[in-house]
């Protein structure tokens, strides 16, 4: 392809991208408006947050029996979203899939920021957060816990880096390109670019590191999942003992990962105008990559369901009654037939991978996705182990209060602030591999 | 669940309207029918051993008026036993509302029996009243273990150290366990005042020794009459303190090797791999930078 482009065609074509890709940057249109609701929402919960912290964490419906509620429910939903990193970016993207390139950069952001605050939402859930330390201090790698606070750490670093390799060449366009930014920003671009000349040593490191995370995201994000899932499953709790929690897990956070990148790639392609790099090739793609990862998280769900609920184990059905047709029922069924099936079905159509029906489908999926984990956590907690008596009502019923749901939407609200942060400042889409993939000449890109 | 409450409700009503207005219906024939079993001490002791079981649980102890189901009534009571056999032996076998039916779960001497301890207490009250002294807090224990019985003999005397001759005192015999002091029997002194207790399988600490406590079990009549001794009554134990060994469940310094090895080795991995690719970023700044000069 490089070398059926004239000298000419090529530099223009260069030209183009990175004025296409870089304009949004500057154009401030609607983006202060959601800034604003961004941060009233995190200002919201920054009250919410300062109630919780003065008056303890009785302002919050959990209690004896419930004592993992809205926040471990989004903890999870939080971890299982950043998975989509690892999916696109380095199963994808290993196995040389091309059209990957332009929302590979989108799919880390939602990686990098939802991780971030996964580890956030933990610290909100404790009632004595300035003991934090003592995690660290005290810990014990014989726990779960433990385990996850490692593999969480690890992969937002993962993440972050394979969020900055590939920004380095992109850096150092933007350091000639954005003089008339602000200071602290130009400091930002000098600092990322690392001396980029584009020469083919760099490329070549560059390529190498690449490679190098590329493959060690897989072990990792896999964990990551995995030992969220045995936070539960490590337990010999009714509806958490289960050997399938982790593949259960990690194929469930591809469902929603995916709903998200595609929702992120509506919003970009319009807000930022980029109809010629995300195409509805792309959203055709991504959703039939939606179905794939739903009709997998399906089968694991009838394999947690049916085979328990075929069995009816004294314990496990007082669980499953509840769920199937008892108090949590219409949630439970809201989740799977909204949030999984029809969905599915609607995307089997060609009609319905259009970006507009996709993008709907998805704002279903991840609200379904959001809510499954939460019927995952509570319901099991409504069942101790041993048969209890006499305790307040309030112990054996649970619906978030106040507090809690405005510190979890301040925590989607932060998430997404920091995706927009991201987009502001670098572009979302690698300037230098688009414009290799549309053929621009090497000897452009290595000036 | 909002269901729920309204049908829990509903049946409540129902059930209160339904005892509300429930009265004990005996027929004359039940009335008149007499006790067939003659009302001797064994008699008077099972149906007391019965009750302990099977009605205690709502009645509370007869006389004392400490029932557990607030409804249920106090069977000792000198206004409950002016009933005749017949009427009590026919409330227990049929039952009426929250008051269960025994006639399936209990035989007929079984009943008789119970009839005959409620009938008792009747005449415990004629003697109790008939110038019984008053014991209130004028006994004292003690206790001794005797190794070669492995048994325990406790002895009831007054205050100045004579046996208490007077049958029937009951001693309850306790031992100190983690929770909470754990009843390994009751009996009630014979004549000499003695009441003993065998010991069975009853676990000790290391050097052998158990927290035994008795007391007269009847605060009502005698007052809080208690002893707590530590005793030997076994050999020197050793256990195994798994809070020691090498576990899952052990502290952090207590870490299988195995775990300590797959964590270390695993996150080193990963991270050794990370270090590289950082300093790997270092590395394309100097290429940069050679460039320049
Ligand atoms: C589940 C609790 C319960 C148990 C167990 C129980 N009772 Fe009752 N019993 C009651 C209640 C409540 C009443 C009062 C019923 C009423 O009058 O409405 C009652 C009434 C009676 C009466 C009639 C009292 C009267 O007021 O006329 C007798 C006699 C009696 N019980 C004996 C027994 C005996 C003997 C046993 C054991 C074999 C026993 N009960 C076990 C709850 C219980």
């Amino acid at each position: 392809m490089a070398d059926s482009l004239s000298k000419e065609e090529s530099k223009s074509l260069l030209t183009k991208i990175e004025n296409d890709l870089i304009g949004p940057i500057k154009n401030h249109k609607g983006f202060l408006v959601w800034i604003l609701v961004l941060v009233s929402l995190l200002v919201w919960a920054g009250v919410a947050y300062g109630v919780q912290l003065s008056e303890g964490l009785s302002v919050t419906a959990m209690r004896d029996h419930i004592s993992w509620g809205l926040y471990i429910s989004s903890f999870i939903f939080f971890v299982a979203t950043a998975l989509i990193g690892m999916l696109i970016s380095s199963v994808l993207g290993l196995l040389k899939i091309k059209w990957i390139t332009p929302i590979a950069r989108i799919a880390e952001m939602i990686a990098i920021a939802f991780a971030m605050w996964a580890g956030l939402i933990i610290v909100f859930d404790m009632g004595r957060p300035e003991r934090l330390l003592n995690v660290f201090i005290h810990a014990r790698p014989q726990s779960p816990i433990f385990w996850d606070v490692t593999v969480v750490t690890t992969y937002v670093v993962i993440s972050i880096l394979l969020y900055l390799l590939p920004l380095i060449p992109d850096a150092a366009m933007l350091r000639v390109r954005m003089t008339d930014s602000p200071k602290w920003k130009q400091k930002i671009y000098k600092i990322l670019s690392f001396n980029w000349k584009g020469t083919p040593e760099q490329f070549h490191v560059i390529h190498k590191s690449i490679r190098i995370l590329a493959i060690l995201i897989i072990p990792v994000a896999l964990a990551i999942h995995t030992v969220t899932s045995w936070l539960f499953a490590m337990t010999p709790r009714i509806g958490w003992d289960t050997t399938i929690f982790g593949p259960y897990f990690v194929t469930g956070a591809f469902v929603s990962g995916v709903a998200a990148v595609i929702l992120a790639m509506f919003v970009f392609q319009k807000q930022y105008n980029l109809k010629e790099y995300i195409t509805d090739f792309h959203f055709d793609k991504m959703s039939k990559l939606l179905v794939l990862v739903i009709l997998v998280y399906l089968y694991f769900n009838i394999n947690e369901y049916l085979v328990p609920g075929y069995k009816m184990k004294s314990g496990d059905d007082i669980h499953l009654r509840e769920l199937f047709v008892g108090h949590d029922a219409l949630m439970f069924w809201a989740i799977q037939l909204g949030g999984m099936i029809i969905p599915m079905i609607i995307l089997l159509f060609k009609k319905g991978r259009k970006p507009m029906p996709a993008m709907i489908i998805s704002i279903f999926v991840i609200i379904g996705a959001f809510f499954k984990r939460y019927i995952i956590v509570v319901p099991t907690m409504k069942h101790p182990h041993l048969p209890i008596q006499n305790v307040p009502e309030s112990f054996h019923t649970y619906w978030p209060t106040w507090v809690e749901w405005g510190i979890t939407l301040g925590s989607i609200a932060g998430a997404l602030l920091v995706v927009t942060i991201l987009a502001k400042l670098f572009p979302v889409m690698p300037v230098w591999e688009v414009a290799e993939e549309k053929g621009v000449n090497q000897e452009d890109l290595t000036k | 669940m909002k269901y729920n409450k309204i049908t829990l409700l509903l049946f409540g009503f129902l059930f209160i309207a339904y005892t509300s207005q429930a009265q004990w219906k005996i027929p004359e024939k039940a009335k008149k029918s007499k006790n067939p079993h003659e009302s001797s001490d064994t008699h008077i002791s099972s149906g007391k051993k019965i009750y302990a079981s099977n009605c205690k649980s709502c009645h509370g102890d007869p006389g004392k008026a400490n029932a557990l189901l607030p409804t249920a009534t106090d069977v000792g009571s000198a206004d409950y036993l002016k009933m005749k056999d017949g009427s009590i032996y026919y409330q227990i076998t049929e039952g009426m509302g929250a008051m269960p039916s025994f006639k399936k779960s209990l035989s007929d001497e079984e009943r008789w029996s119970l009839v005959s301890y409620i009938r008792s207490l009747a005449n415990k009250e004629a003697v109790e009243e008939g110038g019984d002294e008053n014991m209130l807090d004028k006994l004292s224990l003690k206790f001794e273990f005797d190794k070669a019985s492995n048994s325990v003999k406790a002895s009831v005397t007054d205050k100045s150290g004579s046996p208490y001759s007077k049958a029937g005192v009951p001693v309850a015999f306790l031992v100190k366990r983690y929770f909470g002091q754990m009843k390994i029997g009751e009996i009630e002194t014979n004549e000499s005042g003695l009441a003993t207790l065998k010991l069975v399988d009853i676990k000790t600490d290391e050097k052998g020794n158990i927290e035994l406590s008795i007391k007269i079990n009847d605060r009502d009549k005698y007052g809080d009459v208690k002893l707590t001794q530590e005793i030997t009554i076994g050999e020197h134990r050793h256990f195994k303190n798994i809070l020691e060994e090498r576990a899952l469940w052990g502290s952090r310094a207590n870490i299988p090797w195995w775990m300590l090895f797959l964590y270390v080795g695993i996150t080193g991995g990963v991270w050794v791999a990370i270090v590289y690719v950082i300093l790997q970023i270092k590395k394309v700044k100097k290429l940069g930078t050679q460039i320049n000069t």
